[in-house]
């Protein structure tokens, strides 16, 4: 009798835990933290790119002309353009970084854990102290100008050339700073792969790079998407190394476009515009992410 | 006095403890908060300072409660901004000429003559221009800072120099002999993050020229006058005369050119920078003299003042807080202590230092920067393009017509 009504019981339990209505309480707390940070700023900036939206907080609806004055803008072209060369050579250099050391610790056999924490350390340090450090190590007269001299190579300027050169430097201190968390996803895709169809595939006589380029990398494939799509919007949100390194400089070498919203909104008070370069940003982030999905997606069919 | 000030107090407090602190704000009582920064560099003494001034002030007003937070120079505006737009944040806040009327035109700011009204005539009447925009004041000024030239003797007479460059064509005449040494001439720092006010402009002054035109309405640094600042800054670079990285540097005394002795001289700076390169290559090498001679004698040295934000709800508090702390008495004790001069008449200026004497002579040739809504982001662009000319990725035309055209679009749009 009582073992009878406790599994009843039980399946009341199981039952009402397939409720919708439970689930949403779970996530409510999240949903809720969600919902104020993150939704309903992001409508708010959707509606202050359609204002003049001062300090004081005096505004009045200006319709498109924001998004008007940002398409003859040439200076968003040019930070376009920044974004876009950076997110270039960040992204491809950050997933082979973090594709090497994932697959590097995936077959380290003994203190894993440890090399893992090494790896990982750069991800949880502070990206200002970063930065600054960073900027000494690059410096005419830093650490690696100072080895490249004792072997006759004039120094080399990683922070004041031109262009690719500025780029590649900072997109090396990003992709320093925060290949870690892609590579601890990598791994996790790693250990997911069946230890059976890798065995199979020495059997039939695979040796260890048609096995990473026939049976893991393909398998591993919707990792690599989710990787590629966190590291693209990363790439396009980039702002703190260019704020504490270069400034946007030199002469605008390096001038982003969340340094030219940045810019916009906090040197030159003019919100309604930053927002319009936000909301733009967001759109052109939204588009590749989607163009990334068709072409990997395509490739697995 | 300051017994009879203690009896107020105490006179008030019992008042206050009888009848409770309801209702006793009327005659503009309240609490006001003022935002100040490290105008006095040694953090030990400026805590001190501005706890004293919170402390004499409240003795004799015990009506209103003042907080004076410190905050760093870094993130500035954007700090001042956010809270300004969140309406949480301080009562009077330390501006610059510039920043006043970007804050005014932005509707952040409240109008405050009233701070100044029965000694209007004891200020700088340069200082108070700076900071009045449409027949209204702005700011109250409660200092004004001076800049010259500084130099390292040691390193001049080490190259056979053995009178001071003074002029464009001393300095270039020098360059040189110091490059043979491996020392630049002349300081520069092209950072995005420096002000033009203290790299490019007083350059662009020297020559005879002006950043904007007299009434605001058109940019005016692509004169003859800017291609000759310019034109001065590249030759220079040419011979050796500026930092190998000058295109990019920050401006640091401190472990930079000036600080470790691989400059001779710099011709924008302060007198707390002229103490930190005493530290640096020895107070013995160093001197200071008059301001740089182009075409003209010019220098930099701007108010500091206190201006009134617009959320703040205690105007008439915070104005007497702005005018007490503007007053003779204070003013002299801020100047010792933080090495700034009087933004009034009727405060001497610090004595017993001739460096100090050096400084304050040079406020007649101090231009205090030029005042326009524009003026921040036509700096912002023009700062790139000289980085641009300095890299030599443009020629010294491209760059100022560049920079120009740029501009004109700018104040075409308003700001």
């Amino acid at each position: 009798m009582t073992v009878q009504r406790a599994a009843v019981q039980r399946a009341s339990w199981r039952q009402r835990a397939r409720d919708p209505g439970w689930g949403l309480l779970f996530v409510l707390p999240m949903l809720v933290l969600f919902v104020i940070f993150r939704f309903v700023p992001s409508l708010g900036a959707v509606g202050m790119s359609l204002t003049d939206y001062r300090l004081s907080g005096d505004f009045s609806f200006v319709g498109a002309d924001n998004y008007v004055r940002l398409f003859e803008d040439d200076l968003f072209f040019h930070s376009l353009r920044v974004t876009l060369l950076y997110a270039a050579i960040c992204v491809p250099l950050a997933l082979v970084v973090a594709l090497g050391t994932a697959t590097l610790l995936h077959h380290v056999v003994r203190g894993q854990s440890v090399f893992r924490g090494l790896l990982f350390l750069p991800y949880v340090t502070s990206f200002v102290m970063a930065g600054i450090i960073w900027t000494w190590i690059y410096e005419s007269d830093g650490l690696i100008n100072g080895l490249l001299e004792k072997l006759g190579v004039g120094p080399v300027p990683f922070l004041t050339g031109n262009q690719a050169m500025v780029l590649a430097s900072l997109a090396v201190v990003s992709v320093w700073k925060s290949f870690g968390y892609s590579m601890l996803i990598l791994v996790a895709g790693l250990k997911n792969i069946p230890e059976d169809i890798v065995e199979a595939a020495k059997l039939d006589g695979a040796g260890p790079c048609s096995r990473f380029w026939r049976i893991t990398i393909p398998l591993l494939r919707p990792v690599i998407f989710f990787v590629l799509v966190i590291e693209t919007i990363a790439a396009f949100q980039v702002f703190d190394t260019i704020y504490v390194m270069t400034g946007g400089g030199p002469a605008r070498a390096s001038y982003g476009l969340v340094y030219m919203l940045y810019d916009q909104g906090f040197k030159f008070f003019d919100f309604g515009y930053a927002a319009t370069v936000g909301v733009v940003l967001f759109l052109v982030v939204f588009l590749i992410s989607l163009v990334q999905r068709y072409v990997l997606d395509r490739e697995k069919t | 006095m300051r017994g009879q000030l203690t009896f107020v107090a105490v006179a008030a407090l019992t008042l206050a403890a009888c009848g409770g602190s309801d209702g006793e704000s009327t005659d503009g009582g309240g609490s006001v908060t003022v935002w100040m920064y490290p105008v006095i560099p040694d953090q030990d003494a400026s805590i001190e300072f501005w706890d004293q001034v919170e402390t004499d002030f409240e003795t004799g007003h015990d009506d209103i409660d003042l907080t004076i937070e410190l905050l760093p120079w870094e993130g500035r505006d954007e700090k001042i901004a956010t809270a300004i737009a969140s309406g949480e944040g301080p009562d009077l806040v330390l501006l610059t000429p510039d920043q006043t009327l970007q804050y005014q035109s932005t509707g952040g700011l409240k109008p405050m003559g009233a701070a100044v009204e029965e000694n209007r005539d004891a200020f700088l009447p340069n200082a108070l221009d700076s900071v009045t925009f449409d027949d209204e004041l702005y700011g109250v000024p409660i200092y004004h800072t001076s800049t010259t030239t500084v130099y390292n003797t040691e390193v001049l007479e080490a190259a056979g120099i053995s009178e001071v460059p003074t002029t464009w064509d001393d300095v270039l005449a020098a360059a040189p002999k110091l490059a043979a040494n491996g020392v630049a001439a002349m300081d520069y720092s092209g950072s995005p993050e420096m002000t033009l006010n203290l790299s490019f402009y007083p350059l662009l002054w020297q020559a005879g020229g002006t950043v904007f035109t007299d009434d605001g309405s058109d940019v005016a640094f692509d004169g003859p006058e800017g291609h000759a600042a310019l034109q001065f800054l590249v030759d220079l670079q040419e011979v050796g005369g500026l930092p190998a990285d000058a295109a990019t540097k920050p401006n640091n005394v401190e472990g930079g050119p000036l600080g470790t002795g691989t400059a001779a001289m710099g011709y924008a700076v302060t007198a707390p920078e002229v103490e930190q390169m005493k530290a640096g290559v020895g107070a013995e090498n160093v001197v200071v003299g008059e301001p740089l001679s182009g075409v003209e004698q010019v220098s930099f040295g701007m108010p500091g003042v206190l201006s009134l934000t617009s959320i703040s709800e205690d105007e008439q508090a915070a104005m007497e807080v702005a005018a007490y702390i503007a007053s003779p008495e204070v003013a002299t004790a801020l100047n010792d202590a933080a090495g700034t001069f009087p933004a009034r008449t009727d405060v001497e200026p610090p004595t017993g230092d001739e460096m100090l004497t050096v400084f304050n002579d040079a406020l007649q040739y101090a231009n205090p920067g030029e005042v326009t809504p524009s003026a921040r982001q036509v700096m912002s662009v023009l700062s790139s393009n000289i980085q641009a000319a300095l890299q030599g990725s443009k020629s010294v035309e491209d760059a100022l017509a560049d920079a120009a055209s740029e501009a004109r679009d700018l104040i075409a749009r308003g700001g």
